[in-house]
């Protein structure tokens, strides 16, 4: 795929090309924490995404991974609108989204849909397959019902569904098909990028690859544009073109998933990695990084400089004082730390 | 090494309303002090309910109906209830995937801990209290003593996970099972459980009953591995032998869907097709035949057994993957 030719080009830091579909600059989301029932007062806030920036070429899949509470599943909220961010830009086509007016956002919607975590969750189980999938349509005014009728049954022959599902409830499928419903309506409106949180975290090991396999296939034949949301490191590996690691808020390290997984730079990259359990009892047991230690710190108040020092084995002084910058440690590989694991790569 | 656990020819129901879910169809496995035997399956295979069946905590409905589960050589299963209240947290204490569900949450961590113990042994408050810092400090809490008025809400996931464990170890029972305990963490957090059980296990020389879907904590864990499928095991073997030669085909699968992290692939992943059979009526044959890809008409005709085919490798497949010697009693010749 696109992460071997991308890596033959050696290119700094953000990539300008005219092919750039989804821009992300400085994105800052903070959530106000409150006391007291009636006048709640503003205590804090929580630092759920702070400074983050990457892009996103059309039809390249980016993943973000990292542990609960890294700001990645706000940071694809963010992406669809579906919150606001406190500062920052997302750039969707040329088009900044976060200074767009709401009526305009609905229409910028068809461009860009999510698809979410839990199909049991996310579809109306009082609604037939047809109706949850007429519904974007309905809601951005598109198509007679005849033709709505058509696409209904077009997007579930595309997912692997059989016609008859147009009068089923969402009770009727499993959680695979299900998850099939979701792409289905995330696909109703011809969107240009899916933001896919935890998209097969749901199901079981033998249906994951069909929804990954299904994903892939649809990728290809409309050019879809994807942003893969995981705690699993392996899943996104295997879809993703390039990868962030996200922790408590930050960007720590972003690079192809070769770059993450056999040349981190950040110590937390390497924790994570060598911490996920590999299908291998020799592999397994040949580890000899060690996962990090403790547990994440709260967001409300996180720590000063780098926000992994609290859990990193290499941590000094510097890193309680100054937030280390992202620096290049290859072609779109970058890091932040100021003890990084490998050499990084001098500005020219 | 004396065998803790026999469980043999385990069948456990389920009764709903107008049917039966043969949810464990004679399983039979043991486990010996200080070993770890992994139960890996999908959703709905019966891993869980065997583990239930051992404790005797079956669900509504739920009715061992055949088979023994014998427990330092007695067997658990026409015990009465008040038996076997005597033996749950002494012998066998399990660990539940989700620590906020199975914590009590109007209950100090102090209290909960020393409970099993009050229950099980003569100890007076003081005693209680003091083996629940013990036991808090085993389990790698931080400032165990100065944790125990805490209630299971201000504990992060990780740490409540903690506390379960202390809990379940507060009687130093000879088998623990701990079902899928690390499924609800994250995966920094989970290394740092899954290490703690094996130290653990090591010094207080238990058997553990490892449940779980991963594959990938089975192989780093487990010395032993049984898989199971639509409610019987399905092939069994030691770790490394079964990852190295894995014979029957849904365990070939079930490795071949998952994308590896340390292998740099874009091809498609196997995808099993199909869904499990319905375990209200399950297959007469090969329970995997339907999705399998090396079927052949003996697969659906005929079930195949569970037999120990080279030392130590238990199997039940008509046409095992790899170089495996022929299967007595099979129809025709591998289809590989």
């Amino acid at each position: 795929m696109t992460a071997t030719s991308l890596a033959a080009q050696p290119q700094p830091i953000a990539d300008d090309s005219a092919a750039t579909y989804l821009e992300v600059r400085n994105l800052v989301k903070e959530f106000p924490v409150t006391r007291g029932a009636v006048l709640q007062r503003r205590v804090g806030s929580v630092h759920a995404v702070s400074d983050v920036s990457f892009s996103v070429k059309a039809g390249e899949t980016f993943g973000l991974v990292g542990e609960s509470g890294c700001g990645k599943t706000t940071t694809g909220r963010l992406i669809v609108a579906l919150e606001r961010p406190t500062s920052g830009s997302i750039i969707v086509d040329g088009q900044d989204i976060a200074r767009m007016a709401p009526g305009r956002i609905r229409r910028k919607r068809r461009d860009m849909q999510m698809m979410f975590q839990d199909p049991y969750a996310s579809l109306d189980p009082r609604m037939r397959i047809s109706t949850i999938l007429r519904e974007p349509m309905t809601i951005q005014k598109l198509g007679t019902r005849q033709e709505q009728d058509d696409r209904i049954l077009s997007l579930l022959n595309e997912v692997g569904l059989a016609s008859s599902a147009v009068d089923r409830y969402p009770h009727e499928f499993s959680g695979g098909q299900r998850q099939r419903v979701g792409l289905a309506r995330a696909l109703a409106l011809n969107p240009k990028l899916i933001v896919a949180d935890e998209p097969v975290s749901a199901l079981d090991v033998s249906i994951r690859s069909q929804i990954l396999n299904l994903m892939n296939r649809l990728q290809e034949k409309h050019r879809l544009t994807y942003v893969i949301i995981s705690h699993d490191l392996s899943v996104v590996k295997y879809m993703a073109d390039r990868i962030g690691v996200m922790y408590l808020g930050k960007l720590m390290e972003m690079g192809s998933g070769e770059d993450i997984y056999s040349r981190p730079a950040h110590p937390y990259t390497q924790g994570l990695v060598s911490s996920i359990p590999i299908p291998d009892p020799e592999v397994e047991r040949a580890k000899t990084a060690v996962a990090p230690k403790g547990e994440i710190p709260s967001a409300i108040k996180p720590p000063s400089g780098c926000r992994f020092r609290t859990r990193c084995p290499y941590a000094q002084e510097v890193c309680a004082d100054v937030e280390p910058p992202l620096r290049s440690f290859g072609p779109k590989h970058l890091a932040a730390c100021h003890f990084p694991l490998i050499p990084p790569v001098m500005a020219e | 090494m004396p065998n803790v656990l026999e469980i043999s020819g385990l069948k456990t129901n389920i009764r709903l309303r107008r049917a039966v879910v043969h949810a464990v169809d004679g399983v039979s496995f043991d486990i010996a002090a200080g070993e770890t035997l992994g139960l890996v399956g999908e959703s709905g295979c019966g891993k869980s309910i065997t583990g239930t069946s051992i404790m005797r905590l079956l669900p509504p409905g739920g009715e061992i109906v055949e088979g023994s589960i014998l427990l330092n050589g007695r067997d658990l299963v026409p015990l009465p209830e008040h038996e076997m209240r005597q033996i749950r947290g002494r012998d066998v204490a399990v660990i539940f995937q989700d620590p906020m569900t199975s914590l009590n949450p109007t209950m100090n961590i102090g209290k909960q801990i020393g409970e099993a113990l009050k229950i099980h042994k003569d100890v007076s408050d003081k005693e209680a209290g003091a083996r629940a810092v013990e036991v808090l400090g085993l389990v790698g809490m931080p400032k165990p003593r100065e944790r125990l008025g805490d209630y299971p809400h201000q504990l992060s996931g990780g740490l409540r996970q903690r506390v379960m464990i202390a809990m379940s170890l507060v009687c130093e029972p000879s088998l623990l099972i701990a079902d899928e305990p690390t499924t609800a963490l994250d995966v920094t957090i989970q290394s740092q459980i899954l290490d703690l059980l094996d130290d653990l296990r090591k010094r207080l020389h238990m058997a553990v009953l490892l449940i779980t879907h991963d594959m990938g904590v089975i192989a780093g864990r487990a010395d032993r591995v049984a898989v199971m499928y639509a409610g019987k095991i399905v092939e069994e073997a030691d770790t490394a032998t079964l990852f190295k030669q894995m014979r029957h085909r849904y365990t070939e699968a079930l490795v071949e869907a998952i994308p590896r992290l340390d292998h740099e692939t874009t091809a498609e992943l196997y995808s099993i097709p199909g869904l499990p059979p319905d375990l209200t009526q399950p297959p007469t044959a090969c329970r995997f035949a339907k999705r399998c890809r090396f079927d052949t008409g003996v697969c659906h005709n005929v079930d195949p057994q569970l037999l120990e085919h080279e030392p130590g490798h238990w199997y039940a497949c008509h046409h095992p993957a790899g170089d495996a010697v022929p299967a007595p009693a099979r129809g025709e010749a591998s289809t590989v």
